[in-house]
């Protein structure tokens, strides 16, 4: 995903189009709408996949069509409809590993495309009424208009045509649309580019990997974990039972993940060693133990016999090293209940990871520290993070709702050109800690 | 709008409350819309002040402070080469940095720095102004020649 696009979401009034790097570090003061975006950011991708995208899905919550809208104060004043969209680059790789590429591909201009869902209230809840997929050649968008599916397709120097088919309520819009295709065959003026591009959105998105969510507080440690219970969740309650298969199978991933997350452990000075004891005989499917050391003191003890900290960031790392190749994690709150240092260390192992392609990031975070390390890595000419990599999206609050601001780096490491209100806060506490206020 | 302050001021102006000559600087620079310009040996000497360092860093966050050596390495070694040879101060590095960021104002107490700061053979379109007091406050606003922001 290159960019996401909101429009009447809440406090987003207007419509922004923010980009999304390799990390993208989401800043401001409380309710400015920085979870409302991680949100938009899976809806989107939900979208362009061919889903009616789903604004309750755990770990976030937005409510119904009334607490989704934007709200401009008085009667009546709550927008009619609102945007989620993303623009999408084409993926690299070629289709089944072959030198072939993706179906639609040879059609496609500009490297990307852009897919736009637009919802209404039925009955209090939001529903897709408008879906538009645009590239630098082509458009497509489909609209639900009394109980018909409604196409209109454009190719660059032609008129607009449209044609209304008959479907199911039911059917996702996106869906729908990927349908149109064959009944399109039938018609003598349908563009061949038309089917080629829509091939190549329905193709393109699922090759990148839906973005995964991680709940801001993520589950409590147990003295002892349950094997069975490895269904993925944000919270990260499968992450125990995982840990504990890997190690019992051995091999070549658990060999880097325990590796990578004892060199985090010792840098973060969370633990120096972590482990699985299984409670029977078996290595696999017994009830079983976290056994943390920590440095400088004798033995191991127990996950929760130590602070709630390592419990909260194993999520993030075992995700971050196990999942798919650059597959977008959506991070809310990763400081929570770290030491400064174990901050900073987290800054650091975010920004290698994003530099180096194993996992994109798009983190909302208060924590200074792993700013700092994101900002020290680019400053380093020998890590693989690179100003463009990142993208630091300013959340304020104004009047009229909430303005983000996109923030640059420097190749130093310095945001570039900052407004006013960017850090206004602390610059004001400094300024009253030095009496230099008055 | 953009200010150095020489090591020989920083216990003053970053001092807990700052003393009432400088008060201005500090409070432009946290308040106001001022920008620290610093690098080299002057950022080492900065840093040595405990309320300094920790002030610099906060600037440095906010996008307030900028490390004129970090920009260019090879070019402010040369800067600084150069000023050596024509400086009559120990603050070569200080005058290193006003050429090569823009800024016209310092802060400083040291005579020395001031007849180089104020040598237009050395800092010149503009020439440079030196602060020491709270009547010079003005040129706190009016420092045109820095060309950040």
């Amino acid at each position: 995903m290159k960019t996401l696009t909101i429009e009447g979401v809440r406090a987003f009034k207007q419509r922004l189009t923010a980009p999304l790097g390799k990390l993208t570090l989401l800043v401001g003061q409380n309710s400015t709408g920085k979870s409302t975006f991680l949100a938009c950011t899976r809806i989107a991708w939900d979208i362009a996949a061919g889903s009616d995208g789903d604004f309750n899905e755990q770990p976030f919550e937005l409510g119904t069509y009334e607490s989704i809208a934007h709200y401009h104060g008085g009667q009546g004043k709550r927008v009619k409809e609102f945007t989620v969209g993303a623009e999408f680059r084409l993926p690299k790789e070629r289709s089944g590993g072959s030198q072939q590429p993706l179906p639609g591909m040879e059609a496609s201009a500009g490297g990307s495309f852009t897919v736009n869902g637009v919802f209404q209230s039925d009955h209090g809840s939001p529903i897709l009424v408008r879906w538009k997929a645009t590239d630098a050649r082509a458009s497509v968008e489909a609209a639900r208009r009394n109980g018909k599916v409604n196409a209109e397709w454009l190719e660059s120097g032609s008129a607009p045509r449209q044609e209304e088919f008959e479907f199911p309520r039911g059917v996702p819009l996106p869906f729908a649309l990927r349908m149109l295709p064959p009944r399109f065959e039938s018609s003598a003026n349908t563009p061949e580019r038309i089917w080629a591009f829509l091939n190549l959105v329905g193709n393109s998105v699922p090759r990148i990997s839906r973005p995964y969510a991680l709940a801001p507080v993520r589950s409590r440690p147990q003295r002892t974990y349950d094997p069975i219970r490895d269904r993925p969740s944000p919270e990260g309650e499968h992450i125990p039972a995982l840990l504990s298969r890997l190690q019992a199978q051995g091999g070549r991933q658990w060999e880097i993940l325990s590796t990578s997350l004892r060199d985090f452990g010792r840098e973060s000075g969370l633990f120096s060693d972590l482990s699985i004891r299984s409670l029977g005989k078996e290595q696999q499917g017994e009830p079983f133990q976290i056994q943390v050391g920590i440095a400088g003191q004798p033995g191991t003890r127990n996950l929760l016999d130590v602070g709630y900290g390592v419990s909260q960031v194993l999520p993030i790392l075992v995700e971050s090293a196990l999942g798919p190749k650059g597959r977008m994690l959506l991070v809310q709150q990763p400081e929570v209940h770290l030491h400064p240092q174990a901050q900073a260390a987290l800054g650091s192992f975010l920004a290698t990871s994003a530099g180096t392609g194993a996992a994109r990031y798009v983190v909302e975070t208060h924590s200074d520290y792993i700013v700092d390390r994101v900002a020290m890595a680019i400053r380093d000419p020998k890590h693989p993070l690179a100003p463009n990599d990142v993208s630091l999206l300013f959340f304020e609050a104004e009047e009229s709702g909430v303005r983000v601001h996109t923030l640059k780096f420097s190749e130093t490491g310095d945001v570039v050109d900052p407004p006013p209100g960017y850090r206004r806060f602390f610059l004001d506490e400094q300024a009253r800690y030095l009496g230099a206020d008055t | 709008m953009c200010v150095i302050v020489d090591a020989n001021m920083a216990s003053a102006v970053f001092s807990r409350p700052p003393a009432d000559d400088v008060k201005p600087v500090i409070t432009w620079l946290l308040k106001g819309n001022g920008v620290l310009i610093h690098g080299g040996k002057l950022t080492s000497e900065l840093s040595r002040v405990s309320q300094a360092r920790k002030t610099l860093v906060e600037l440095r966050r906010s996008g307030k402070a900028i490390d004129v050596e970090a920009e260019n390495p090879s070019l402010f070694a040369t800067e600084v080469a150069w000023c050596k040879e024509r400086c009559r101060s120990n603050d070569p590095h200080v005058i290193a940095i006003a050429r090569l960021s823009g800024a016209r104002a310092l802060v400083t107490n040291d005579s020395r720095a001031t007849e180089d700061f104020k040598n237009t053979n050395l800092v010149a379109k503009p020439g440079g102004k030196i602060y020491q007091r709270e009547e010079h406050a003005a040129l706190l606003a009016h420092t045109r020649g820095c060309r950040r922001r």
